[in-house]
């Protein structure tokens, strides 16, 4: 009975201890209004991060021959220019834009797949590769300039985490194949110069 | 481990036995077939490119998008390969280990600096506990830290892999991961005793072979890397279907034939429990899957959080612990009633009985897959557009929502039809009680069916 309920125990306690995770589909990084114009700006990560992001601006009522650039400020005042490039849908609404994704046994996504408070799809969708490159709070400058030369803007804020994976498992996981390699390796070499096989 | 070049091959002058044409099962009774196969590019040509798709998706994994419906290597791992990984096994048997990109790191890192060590007896007769032990620990994780979910997540597993598959590529001879220690060189083993070939050799003509360069190489193709000996093989189990036997047998031995599916399972001449454990472990994976896609399943976490000072981890933890002990305890159950008729003791039906499961596993493990490949497969479009500067979106789904849930039931069906007569074979294999001993395993194999049937009624999350 020990040698069950002991690991049992363990486990856990290990439970216990791991932290529970969720991911979501494309995570919205705010909210923006420029003028009576309501957008979103969602990211490619739970948190944008330095490094390439991909950022996907939605424009709920956009009237046609309005012009919209996006610009992001860094916390040193670095500029960087979204070049943002219309987004074709395919066949109907879209997972990740706008609506929530009704899956096809009929249950919502939860999931994230972008969903938020419009109900009704976007008239502008567009996505562009913005590199950050330090950590820290990032400005994002919304500008949007209608048909009549009237120009709107809108601003918001977010953080940008360091990207990629974590130091410690890069070197845990190096620093166990680079010995084992170099083991064998040396291994190898001195079974060489012995004569012997290896 | 492999035999010098300057070893003289003495072919076997006996000759396989001649079988018409339009009786025969032998794959390499094709000549183009067997050419393919007998080529040094084989299976390199394959080899080579999954490594380099594979190099692409870990990079993918650990430094790209963190979202993973924005992230290609999530969708080709957990939308792309892993549904389609099961139904190459039932086709091809093991042969994606033939091709996985681990492999092809640990030939190579084998090659450049490996010591060729013998491996050691423990872990010949622990590895498939490891494995088991492996596979209920990463379901555990993955529902904790969301591996399938989170691209990290998922870069850190397959990094970590790597790195075990380096280790044991320096020290033993081999493919010592794959045989000992991978749980997908598991889990294919399990299917693939259900799969519709077979290699295996041809008795009388190695029986007075003198070389048994299948298994030592022939100085030019190394020996079988899984450390099977094509001669006495009996199970598909532990053959990737690699060709190294094909290539070096001097006698024209070796038969790729087809075969019914899941007749392996039929006759499993020495059952083995850790076999028969890891296949009931697999429904109780299958179970936890879609257990948590359930609407019950979030007041019962409220519920069981409330017990356990609030922490939903550990709450999932006693749940996880419930749903695989579940089948496994019915199983159980099944083989100590079984075994009373049989004579048997309860580990010995198990393990007899235990293999019966592995048709519905793979049917499961299709059917649930069947929904992410068929209605999120269009993401990998998309995302792989994207990689070329194409922004393209949509609806990720192939067929509708009734139609992928046809399919569903049909595999379903298909897979509970398969254990049943499995379990059935196993019973009236040898003179004795038969029916008796059969009856208890069809009422667990029925439920485990039908519980599966239901699930698949369920509405389900998506995986980008």
């Amino acid at each position: 009975m020990r040698r069950i309920l002991l690991p049992a125990a363990l486990i856990l306690a290990m439970a216990a201890a791991a932290p529970a995770y969720a991911s979501a589909g494309l995570p919205k990084l705010m909210s923006l209004q420029a003028g009576s114009y309501a957008a979103t700006l969602s990211g490619d990560s739970p948190s944008a991060h330095t490094g390439a992001n991909v950022l996907t601006l939605a424009i709920f009522d956009l009237p046609e021959g309005a012009k919209v650039s996006l610009e992001l400020t860094g916390p040193a005042g670095q500029v960087v220019s979204v070049p943002l490039q219309p987004l074709r849908i395919v066949e109907g609404p879209a997972d990740g834009l706008g609506e929530a994704a009704a899956d096809d046994h009929g249950a919502t996504d939860a999931g994230g797949h972008g969903g938020d408070e419009h109900a009704q799809p976007a008239s502008y969708n567009a996505r562009g590769k913005a590199e950050l490159a330090s950590t820290g709070t990032w400005t994002a400058v919304l500008k949007i300039e209608d048909a009549q030369g009237r120009t709107h803007e809108a601003r918001g804020t977010f953080d940008a985490v360091k990207g990629g994976p974590s130091r410690f498992y890069l070197g845990f996981t190096g620093l166990l194949m680079g010995a084992s390699v170099t083991y064998g390796a040396v291994v190898r070499i001195q079974n060489k110069r012995n004569g012997g096989a290896r | 481990m492999e035999v010098p070049a300057n070893m003289a091959v003495q072919p076997n002058p006996a000759r396989r036995p001649v079988v018409p044409p339009e009786e025969s099962n032998n794959l390499l009774d094709s000549a183009w077939f067997k050419a393919l196969l007998k080529s040094r590019w084989f299976p390199a040509i394959l080899s080579y490119p999954v490594l380099v798709v594979f190099g692409y998706i870990i990079y993918a994994l650990l430094w790209g998008p963190g979202a993973a419906s924005a992230n290609l290597g999530t969708s080709l791992t957990w939308v792309f390969w892993w549904p389609l990984i099961p139904i190459f096994m039932f086709t091809m048997g093991r042969f994606w280990c033939a091709i996985c990109p681990f492999a092809t790191t640990l030939d190579f890192v084998q090659k450049l600096v490996g010591l060729g060590r013998p491996v050691p007896p423990w872990l010949k007769k622990y590895g498939i506990w490891i494995i088991d032990a492996v596979f209920i620990l990463i379901t555990w994780a993955d529902h904790v830290f969301g591996i399938v979910e989170s691209p990290r997540g998922s870069g850190y597993l397959l990094g970590l892999m790597v790195t075990g598959v380096v280790v044991t590529a320096v020290f033993y001879e081999r493919r010592a991961w794959c045989r000992y220690l991978c749980f997908l060189g598991g889990l294919s083993g399990n299917y693939s005793r259900s799969s519709m070939i077979e290699l295996r050799a041809t008795p009388e003509i190695c029986a007075t072979c003198t070389t048994q360069s299948c298994y030592k190489g022939d100085g030019k193709t190394p020996g079988c890397p899984i450390f099977e000996f094509p001669r006495t093989m009996q199970s598909t189990a532990n053959c990737n279907l690699c060709a190294n036997c094909i290539k070096t047998c001097p006698n024209d031995s070796i038969r790729l034939d087809a075969r019914i599916p899941t007749q392996e399972l039929w006759f499993v001449r020495k059952p083995k429990f850790e076999e028969s454990f890891l296949a009931v472990v697999i429904v109780g994976i299958v179970l936890v899957q879609n257990i948590t896609m359930l609407s019950f399943f979030g007041p019962v976490m409220d519920w069981l959080m409330s017990f356990v000072f609030g922490s939903k981890t550990l709450a999932f933890t006693v749940l996880f612990l419930v749903a695989m002990g579940v089948p496994f305890a019915m199983v159980a159950g099944a083989a100590k009633l079984s075994g009373k008729v049989t004579a048997e003791s309860f580990v010995q039906n198990f393990a007899r009985f235990g293999y019966a499961v592995i048709p519905l596993d793979l049917a499961g493990h299709i059917a649930h897959n069947m929904f992410h490949l068929l209605a999120e497969g269009k993401s990998i479009v998309y995302n792989t557009a994207a990689l070329f500067g194409h922004q393209i979106t949509g609806p990720a789904a192939f067929l509708p929502a009734s139609t992928i849930q046809l399919v569903q039931f049909a595999v379903l069906g298909i897979g509970l039809g398969g254990s049943v007569f499995t379990a059935y074979k196993i019973a009236t294999r040898e003179k004795g009680p038969g029916l008796k001993a059969f009856w208890p395993h069809l009422i667990v194999l029925v439920i485990f069916g039908l519980v599966n049937l239901y699930l698949f009624t369920m509405p389900m999350s998506h995986r980008v």
